[in-house]
């Protein structure tokens, strides 16, 4: 059962509550915040995708927009777009809370999702679970090496740069446009993720992180390169699924996310 | 004052489709309805923003606007079976429920791509009629879909499968569902002009793209580039011009069918500018008078 809602302190933002058929299995209620400039229903309708099965699984969630993206407009009172965003986060859990008769919240975001979803586990202390998928990665050692061996040994790829090459020259292929071309999102430095990964974590916050194959995530255990010695692993699951796409644009890779994030939420939240 | 707009549900022959109501905040003069008919699957994604932006708009100016998303698409409920006609279905139950909340004697209608075939079918008399880059010929589109998917997944396939075989389910297209319901109406469909004009005023809005597209879909002079002056584009639409007594070409890039854009959002603005503007005109602007 879905039901749409406003809210919010100016009652500007939208956002859909999907709510199991049954009782939920749970009292934690999931909250999707934008990915990018997408609205509520997510890159290819991942987000629908995610609140459907985790309806179906018995878990509420909230799929939103922030401030002026969507469906939601801008908030009459001026502010800055982390404190609008933090606030707009806050309203988010305050609605799903209420509606959804949860007492716990886990963020789930994608890309720039998942750094907002970070960022209220950091702040907000209902936040007991933050599932990331993409979120900022940094290169190791390996990971450098991978990514060398990637572009320098591999004949079939060489093979096709140079095709591409030939086609954009003689005019059959369009030229990548430098300008809509994406450029990694690391809004913070490694080690200021590391830290707040520190201080949430200790905090008893559990943490997902799921990678797909792009180019800045070259093998499972990178994340753990740039994490501090106190930062306690058990609260950290990683998965690095290498055959998956940044915005998963086929239906079954969007279930692998869903059934990925709906079996920590059950090994996690569940008892 | 910037009015409000309400996300919400409302009922539908074929289930609960998920819509936002865009309440002028001051109507001047009698009551005004619009409906905004979106495009399909991912260009309704690309241009979102640009639908919410002109609803609003298009509210302040004083008209009750109503976006909503089909059955089996969006925040609407499932539908396995969805096609053209369950669209035509969800665009005539989208302007009942506009009519009845806004108690609108007057509506009009704004088609997008797709969304035009959906407008050209209401059984209701419109006043005004927009019809932004109309898919004129279904089959033609259809291929250049399956173009642009397949020019898809060759890109995911090298960058996430080494480019080895992916099975790719029919019944997805460019990311989304895609039911072979859909695909037989749109094999059968094209754009027809109606015995009877479908509104009281109507504009055609092209863009570079989409007439370049459009042309190349109707296999109409396949080699000529975009952003050409309007009169040769003009000239590609013959017999389906009939339909609006006023055509304009828009120089916004909306690239549509760009595999390179595919995940990009559409700045409509240039479109919506001229598109509100006509609407002011055409309505004798008798709404809040803002």
């Amino acid at each position: 059962m879905e039901t749409a809602h406003s809210f919010g302190r100016d009652d500007h933002l939208a956002g859909i509550i999907t709510r199991p058929a049954s009782a939920s299995v749970t009292d934690v209620a999931v909250v999707i915040p934008n990915a990018g400039l997408i609205h509520h229903v997510g890159p290819w309708q991942l987000h629908v995708d995610l609140a459907r099965r985790l309806a179906d699984a018995g878990v509420p969630s909230l799929r939103f927009d922030l401030s002026g993206l969507g469906d939601s407009e801008l908030p009459r009172r001026r502010e800055s777009v982390s404190a609008r965003t933090r606030s707009d986060i806050s309203d988010a859990i305050d609605l799903v809370l209420s509606e959804s008769g949860a007492r716990r919240v886990v963020m789930a975001g994608l890309c720039s999702g998942a750094v907002e979803s970070h960022r209220a586990a950091l702040a907000e202390d209902r936040v007991c679970g933050a599932a990331l998928f993409d979120p900022p990665a940094y290169g190791d050692r390996l990971y450098h090496l991978i990514r060398w061996s990637e572009r320098y040994l591999n004949l079939p790829r060489i093979l096709r740069f140079l095709r591409r090459k030939l086609d954009e020259s003689r005019g059959r292929r369009e030229k990548p446009d430098p300008a809509t071309q994406p450029e990694p999102y690391r809004p913070m430095t490694a080690e200021e993720f590391a830290a707040e990964i520190e201080t949430v974590s200790n905090r008893g916050v559990e943490y997902l992180f799921c990678y797909s194959g792009n180019d800045d995530y070259k093998h499972r255990r990178q994340l753990f390169s740039i994490l501090t010695p106190a930062t306690p692993r058990e609260r950290i699951t990683v998965f690095h699924f290498r055959n998956l796409d940044h915005t998963p644009v086929l239906i079954e890779d969007r279930r692998i996310l869903a059934d990925t994030l709906l079996e920590w939420i059950q090994g996690k939240f569940v008892q | 004052m910037t009015p409000r707009s309400r996300p919400l549900y409302f009922e539908g022959r074929h289930g609960r489709l998920y819509g936002v109501h865009h309440a002028p905040t001051n109507v001047g003069g009698p009551a005004h309805a619009v409906l905004l008919l979106p495009p399909l699957g991912q260009e309704y994604k690309r241009c979102h923003k640009t639908l919410q932006k002109l609803a609003q708009d298009l509210a302040t100016a004083g008209f009750h606007t109503l976006r909503f998303d089909y059955a089996g698409s969006g925040d609407s409920g499932e539908l396995a079976s969805w096609s053209l006609d369950t669209w035509r279905q969800d665009g005539q139950d989208a302007l009942a429920w506009l009519r009845g909340t806004s108690g609108a004697k007057m509506v009009s209608a704004v088609g997008v791509r797709l969304g035009a075939a959906v407008a050209l079918a209401l059984d209701t008399p419109l006043e005004h009629l927009v019809l932004w880059d109309p898919v004129v010929d279904g089959s033609a589109y259809l291929e250049s879909l399956d173009r642009l998917n397949r020019e898809l997944l060759h890109r995911f396939r090298h960058a996430y499968r080494n480019g080895s075989a992916v099975s790719f389910p029919p019944e997805q297209l460019i990311g989304h569902p895609f039911p072979d319901t859909m695909r037989e109406s749109l094999a059968a469909y094209s754009l027809v002009i109606p015995d009877q004009p479908p509104a009281r005023h109507a504009l055609w809005i092209d863009t570079p793209t989409g007439a370049t597209e459009s042309r190349k879909d109707a296999h109409r002079n396949p080699g000529a580039g975009a952003g050409e002056a309007a009169d040769p584009v003009k000239e590609s639409y013959s017999g389906h011009l009939a339909l609006a007594e006023e055509f304009l070409h828009v120089e916004a890039r909306c690239r549509w069918h760009s595999a390179m854009e595919i995940e990009n959002v559409i700045m409509g603005q240039p479109v919506t500018r001229h598109m509100l503007q006509w609407f002011k005109q055409a309505d004798g602007f008798h709404g809040n008078g803002a």
